[in-house]
């Protein structure tokens, strides 16, 4: 079913215009997210059902070297500090191409993520999810496998500057998603670096 | 991998596409970009985000329809900007420059900023083929709503857009004939010889030659330009910081001035790195000559300095806004010296983001001796090199002082910076001189955009200006320095469409301007202080002078001589605001 909408929407975009490709779309919030299973920076591998039993999953993308994401990962840690013990699993994602197991791991190791670091080397998640940009912030629940939050942790970065923190979107949804309540805001504006998917347009 | 059945997320079928977009139809979105209008003022198209609409318009001088779609937006401007709206136009015409579009838009009565897209970059990658089109975008998603005509007869198109908009209704009608007149783009016609650029032979020189000093291991940069995969990968990235003038890292309008430490692309290899890039960064063949860039970088480029002066060690934390600095550091010498060049070298390269330098640590009255101004560092700089015949006095006894700014990357470091001072073998004929512009009275009011504020200096006798500096802190957003001759004429020397505050740059002039004795310069300062400035920590406050990053400063330097010769001991410039 997917492939067929992809399919006829490629259509309608090539008849617009011969070389026209549109920004990929930001999934919405209670899309279903399917299973997967990749392996992280030391080689270990993840399955996204496999954390069932956890009230929420958060998953930031990553890739080597972009500042954002250096800067997000100190606040990322201390969230997950504050929310381990209420069930909330954190991963970071890496869909680019160009970031090798051993320089993530060096990476990783450099800026002590303390979090795995799936690989995504062939992009399939990082399409399938409509990832653009590092340091956007997914939040499913396991509970219906649905997305409740996609955007920032906050808004407190934005390129080359910071500011303090205004909106705490990422804990303001999962205390809604821990309290049983709906997430009042389900995305926002998400400042990273653009991360290259050359084969999207060809994928489907 | 090939257990794996369902990976996506069911609602991402709706996207499936990425990349550059060239005919932007209903529902696309439109990147960002930042251009400049007629006037100097700088535009970037996602600053707008707080407002309902954009309307943009393919303008060019000259065209009937782009003059009568102009005057359309003028008067829809009248009724609509009071409610969100704001108005653009863009006018990508070759021959077009920004005096020209002026004296046409005042001739029409039009007060419409008109962004000039010297490069035709954004008029590409928003589709416009005829001047006279408009597009209408939502900021809250950046789509097209609309694209076309903005009236035909009895049509309105772009109010009735605007106005279902605003409703937050469909629009109804969100595609016509925009008509108009065709605009030449050599470029779109030549998008499959893009694919042909060469990596090898001109991409990767281009990046060595502008980015790999900092993009390098142990730069600054926060990753390295080492070898094709991680130039690909970055590429959409280097694309967007490209459109939105945030690197190569220089501020100044390339309109007014030439200087010798432009970081900019040219015009020609701006246009080519970004072609290459929509055409999907092809590598080519050949050799990857970013593997072989030099791993040896010399610590001190001008040669073992004359003296080595230790600046104070720094732990620089993983994340936060760290406050300026301020050191006072003892000269060791006991005798007077004459210094012909300034190097720094960065103990933390990665977190150092500039320095500034001065002599005479010697506080009078609160004030520090302003004609002590030594150097500036700031990343990917070239050492100060003084020019022939002149020097600065550096006396027994007087201190140095400097105000260090550190930037965070993630990772807590300690930094120790020094400073490699260069001396003459005699004294020179002219001393190197510092006029300061600085205007104290600042009072910046809350949540306000556009804050303009100056200080004025005249110079009393005939000077050779060498650089201009100008210095604010997260609320400066643009900076002028006008010349003011004793005949009444003006003379832009610099302007900065869009100052950057994390990099204190110096302009410096490629060739020496002299100005004659009795010239004032103008320098003015503009500060947002609304909470669209991403970096503005307090939008609700009046901010006032001082020197830390939370106040702000109206602080110009002009680096000159007397243009006869005078080895008097300096006096100390001041300014009256």
């Amino acid at each position: 079913m997917t492939r067929r909408i992809c399919i006829a929407a490629s259509a309608v975009l090539v008849l617009l215009s011969a070389l026209g490709a549109a920004a990929a779309a930001a999934p919405a919030s209670g899309a279903h997210v399917a299973d997967f299973t990749l392996q992280d920076e030391t080689g270990l591998a993840h399955q996204l059902y496999a954390l069932s039993g956890k009230k929420a999953v958060v998953i930031m993308t990553q890739s080597n070297g972009c500042p954002i994401v250096r800067l997000a990962v100190p606040a990322l840690r201390e969230i997950r500090d504050r929310y381990r013990s209420s069930g909330v699993e954190f991963l970071l994602l890496n869909p680019t191409l160009q970031d090798t197991r051993d320089a993530v791991r060096q990476e990783a190791a450099e800026f002590q993520f303390g979090m795995s670091v799936l690989l995504d080397r062939t992009q399939k998640i990082g399409e399938a999810w409509g990832v653009n940009r590092t340091a956007e912030v997914f939040v499913i629940d396991p509970k219906s496998w649905t997305l409740v939050y996609h955007g920032p942790i906050d808004d407190r970065l934005n390129y080359e500057s910071q500011r303090p923190v205004q909106h705490a979107y990422l804990t303001d949804a999962l205390d809604a998603l821990l309290a049983d309540k709906p997430v009042a805001v389900a995305s926002a504006a998400s400042p990273g670096c653009l991360i290259n998917f050359p084969n999207r347009q060809h994928s489907h | 991998m090939s257990h794996i059945r369902h990976v996506g997320l069911s609602a991402a079928a709706l996207g499936c596409f990425a990349g550059p977009v060239f005919a932007l139809n209903p529902g696309d979105v439109v990147e960002d970009f930042r251009l400049t209008d007629q006037s100097g003022q700088s535009h970037e198209l996602y600053y707008l985000s707080d407002m309902k609409a954009v309307v943009l318009l393919a303008a060019g001088n000259g065209c009937t329809a782009s003059r009568a779609a102009s005057r359309s937006l003028e008067s829809l401007r009248a009724r609509y900007q009071a409610r969100g709206v704001e108005f653009l136009a863009i006018d990508s015409n070759l021959k077009d420059t920004p005096d020209s579009i002026a004296k046409e838009a005042k001739a029409d009565g039009v007060g419409l900023p008109v962004l000039t897209d010297e490069l035709q970059l954004i008029g590409e990658s928003l589709g416009f083929v005829r001047n006279g089109e408009i597009l209408i975008v939502t900021p809250q998603d950046w789509k097209v709503v609309y694209r076309g005509a903005a009236e035909k007869g009895a049509h309105h198109y772009a109010a009735a857009a605007l106005d279902a908009t605003l409703a937050g209704a469909p629009v109804k009608i969100s595609r016509t004939d925009g008509g108009g007149c065709k605009i030449a783009m050599a470029e779109r016609e030549r998008r499959s010889a893009h694919a042909q650029i060469s990596y090898e032979k001109t991409i990767a020189p281009m990046l060595s030659a502008h980015c790999v000093a900092c993009h390098r291991q142990g730069g600054i940069a926060p990753w390295q330009m080492s070898n094709y995969d991680l130039v690909r990968g970055f590429s959409p990235m280097i694309r967007e910081v490209v459109r939105t003038k945030r690197m190569p890292p220089w501020h100044a309008d390339p309109h007014y001035g030439v200087f010798s430490n432009d970081r900019s692309l040219s015009a020609e290899e701006t246009k080519t790195l970004v072609h290459w890039i929509e055409a999907g960064s092809p590598r080519g063949d050949g050799t990857d000559p970013l593997t072989q860039v030099k791993k040896d970088w010399p610590v001190w480029p001008l040669g073992t300095p004359d003296l080595v002066v230790d600046l104070p060690k720094f732990d620089v934390p993983a994340t936060g806004v760290i406050p300026y600095q301020m050191w006072t550091v003892d000269n060791p010498l006991d005798h007077d010296v004459w210094v012909r060049a300034v190097d720094f070298l960065p103990g933390a390269r990665s977190n150092l983001h500039h320095i500034i330098a001065t002599i005479g640590g010697e506080m009078a009255g609160g004030k520090r001796d302003t004609d002590g101004s030594l150097a500036d560092f700031v990343p990917g700089s070239e050492p100060l090199q003084i020019p022939p015949e002149s020097g600065i006095l550096l006396k027994k006894g007087a201190k140095f002082g400097f105000q260090a700014h550190y930037t965070v990357n993630g990772k807590p470091v300690t930094d120790v910076t020094q400073m490699g001072l260069y001396f003459m073998d005699k004294p020179p004929q002219y001393r190197y001189r510092a006029a300061i512009m600085a205007n104290p009275h600042i009072e910046i009011p809350a949540n306000t955009k556009a804050y303009t504020n100056d200080a004025v200096y005249k110079f009393d006798r005939e000077v050779l200006v060498y650089s201009l500096h100008p210095h604010a802190h997260f609320r400066g957003t643009a900076a002028e320095f006008v010349a003011q001759y004793p005949d009444g004429r003006e003379e832009i020397l610099l302007n900065v469409p869009r100052y950057e505050f994390n990099w204190q740059t110096t302009y410096e002039l490629k060739t020496p301007i002299v100005l004659p004795a009795g010239t004032a310069v103008k320098y003015s300062m503009t500060y947002d202080n609304s909470t669209q400035n991403k970096a503005n920590p307090d939008p609700n406050r009046v901010v006032p002078w001082g020197q830390q990053t939370w106040d702000e400063m109206l602080f110009g330097v002009i680096r000159f001589r007397y243009l006869t010769v005078d080895a008097s001991p300096a006096r100390t410039a001041q300014t009256s605001p």
